[in-house]
């Protein structure tokens, strides 16, 4: 959405600057320009969870910066603009931010990992490496697998060119790398480790030298790794904490991202309801009598859900969005899978072309269709509440095992 | 592809569901856009472990066949659905698995076409985990989160009389 010709104008001005400033850095990378100002001081297991535009043109996404040190060393780097992702696990960064000596994930024969890992958007492809990794003012995780984007790594295999297209820069993607702090501990889980008819096929093995890159098994510890699983303490899921905030959207959004529940008193469930999800990582959501499986995504920018009463936008101007003439209030029930909580949310859906007109960036009521049995429930449900997302068998006192989400 | 001749019901829909072929089934298999019937392609090159149809009747009018649905499950567990009309001709595709089939394969000569649209719409516009892709004459919706990929692929001019795309999931 939002395509405007003054926006595009002002996000092609964003980019070169942003572009420049990634060029130009050594320590700290790309994408802070317009960030809103980070907190004086955060508790240790808190980070920035702003919604902003780090090169103009993405709108809804919570951003935040993480730190990469080579293994063992006082050689780091910063990362911002990155998208905090609960629809995802694993750390992502675009491989050119990247300066650092990171040495490869290997197979147990010393050949290099890498990955084709799909998203509903796109598709991100690179190498798998190692990297001592810093969240906020939690103890260093050292040495975790992460994936460095690049689609021009090795010989990318023709099946991650045949889904949705590979993302090529951080210009196009709107962000810098990919925060994924869902329900799993590694990206992929059982089904990787070995070659069986399940196997997905998106980790290959890259030969040093050049050739081919072909499918191969990789142990879930060598897997692109959710970080937040990998602390001492606050490794049982995250909370983020987004205020709420005017109908007509905010240029900017100042949340945070909590590591752990129920571990601190920053952190505590409180009154939130849980629901459990099955093991794809959906719960149940009946919206207009239909029952269909529902999930919790701050990397999705809108309410994504079917209703053919509801007008859609110009498919020229903001193809899959909603643009109601008027405010349009609306429910689903949600309930856990395993017979956990069950509950009515309300929500309310704008017009998309109207919000974007005012040219802000982060809204709580944009909806946008979904052709499948699904219900997203995007960032826009995360404003003016407390969501938390628990990792899959990690325990959290009164919440029970993970996978979970609850709010 | 062998077409069901008969009579479309509920009853029928019921049992169809019900029944799940053996392994390395040869059902043959088509590409969006494309005549069912003049396709080589089975199967068993995409991997295919299952196989089954449905036919479905127009929902304005339940005496009429509006379309047949050949499902399959291939490599990794992915289900597949092709939407072939009365005329014989696939005019949408939807998946939903670990991650997406090869949609260069599903799509056919469409394929190019969305990877175009795709970028030419930018990838940001819905976020991560949602693209709603209009091409010329198609249009393509991938969405879903790690471990639970959804997709669909119709050809608007080729929905059969009477056929909604929210009939196509």
């Amino acid at each position: 959405m939002m395509r405007s010709r003054g926006f595009k104008l002002a996000a092609a001005l964003m980019l070169t600057a942003a572009i420049f400033a990634a060029r130009g850095a050594t320590r700290c990378i790309a994408g802070a320009m317009g960030a809103p100002s980070p907190a004086l001081l955060l508790p240790l297991n808190v980070l920035n969870a702003n919604v902003w535009a780090p090169y103009g043109s993405y709108v809804n996404g919570p951003f935040t910066s993480v730190t990469l040190c080579e293994s063992g060393t006082a050689n780091c780097e910063t990362i911002h603009g990155v998208l905090i992702d609960t629809g995802s696990s694993g750390l992502r960064i675009f491989g050119g931010l990247n300066h650092l000596k990171l040495p490869a994930v290997t197979t147990p024969n010393g050949t290099p990992i890498a990955e084709c890992m799909p998203f509903g958007t796109l598709s991100t492809w690179g190498r798998v490496a190692y990297a001592d990794v810093k969240l906020g003012g939690e103890p260093v995780i050292s040495k975790m697998p992460i994936q460095l984007i690049n689609p021009n790594y090795s010989a990318m295999p023709p099946v991650c060119g045949s889904g949705p297209p590979v993302a090529g820069n951080p210009v196009q993607l709107g962000y810098n790398g990919i925060l994924g702090v869902g329900l799993w501990g590694a990206d992929c889980g059982e089904v990787c480790t070995s070659l069986g008819s399940q196997n997905p096929s998106m980790y290959f093995r890259c030969p040093r030298g050049g050739g081919e890159c072909h499918v191969t098994a990789v142990a879930e510890a060598q897997q692109v790794q959710n970080p937040v699983a990998l602390l001492p303490v606050d490794n049982n899921g995250v909370v983020i904490k987004m205020p709420a905030i005017p109908f007509t959207g905010a240029p900017t959004v100042t949340g945070k991202l909590v590591l752990g529940i129920n571990t601190r008193a920053n952190n505590s469930l409180g009154a939130a309801s849980v629901f459990k999800t099955d093991g794809a990582g959906n719960i149940a959501t009946t919206y207009n009598n239909v029952a269909m499986d529902g999930f919790f995504d701050s990397g999705s920018n809108a309410l994504f859900f079917d209703d053919g009463s509801i007008p859609q936008c110009d498919p020229s101007l903001a193809p899959g969005f909603y643009c109601p003439s008027s405010l349009l209030s609306l429910g689903a029930i949600n309930t856990g899978r395993l017979g956990s909580a069950s509950g009515l949310v309300t929500f309310s859906v704008a017009n998309a072309l109207g919000l974007a007109a005012t040219g802000n960036k982060a809204f709580y009521n944009v909806g946008g269709t979904f052709g499948g049995s699904f219900f997203d429930f995007g960032l826009p449900f995360f404003f003016g509440r407390n969501v938390y997302t628990g990792i899959d068998g990690r325990t959290t006192p009164g919440a029970g095992t993970g996978p979970f989400f609850a709010y | 592809m062998t077409k069901s001749t008969h009579a479309a019901s509920f009853a029928f829909i019921a049992l169809a569901l019900l029944f799940v072929g053996g392994s390395r089934a040869t059902t043959a298999y088509a590409a969006l856009g494309e005549t069912a019937d003049s396709i080589t392609a089975d199967a068993a090159s995409f991997n295919a472990v299952t196989a089954r149809q449905v036919a479905r009747p127009a929902l304005n009018a339940p005496a009429v066949k509006a379309y047949t649905v050949e499902q399959m499950t291939i490599a990794s567990g992915i289900a597949v659905k092709e939407y072939v009309s009365p005329n014989g001709r696939v005019f949408a595709v939807t998946w939903r698995g670990r991650r997406p089939p090869d949609m260069a394969v599903l799509l056919g000569s469409y394929f190019t076409q969305y990877q175009n649209a795709a970028r030419a719409g930018g990838l940001t516009a819905h976020g991560l985990h949602h693209a709603s892709v209009r091409g010329s004459d198609l249009t393509v919706e991938t969405a879903g989160h790690m471990r639970d990929m959804w997709g669909r692929a119709l050809l608007p001019a080729m929905l059969p009389p009477g056929v909604e795309p929210s009939e196509i999931q």
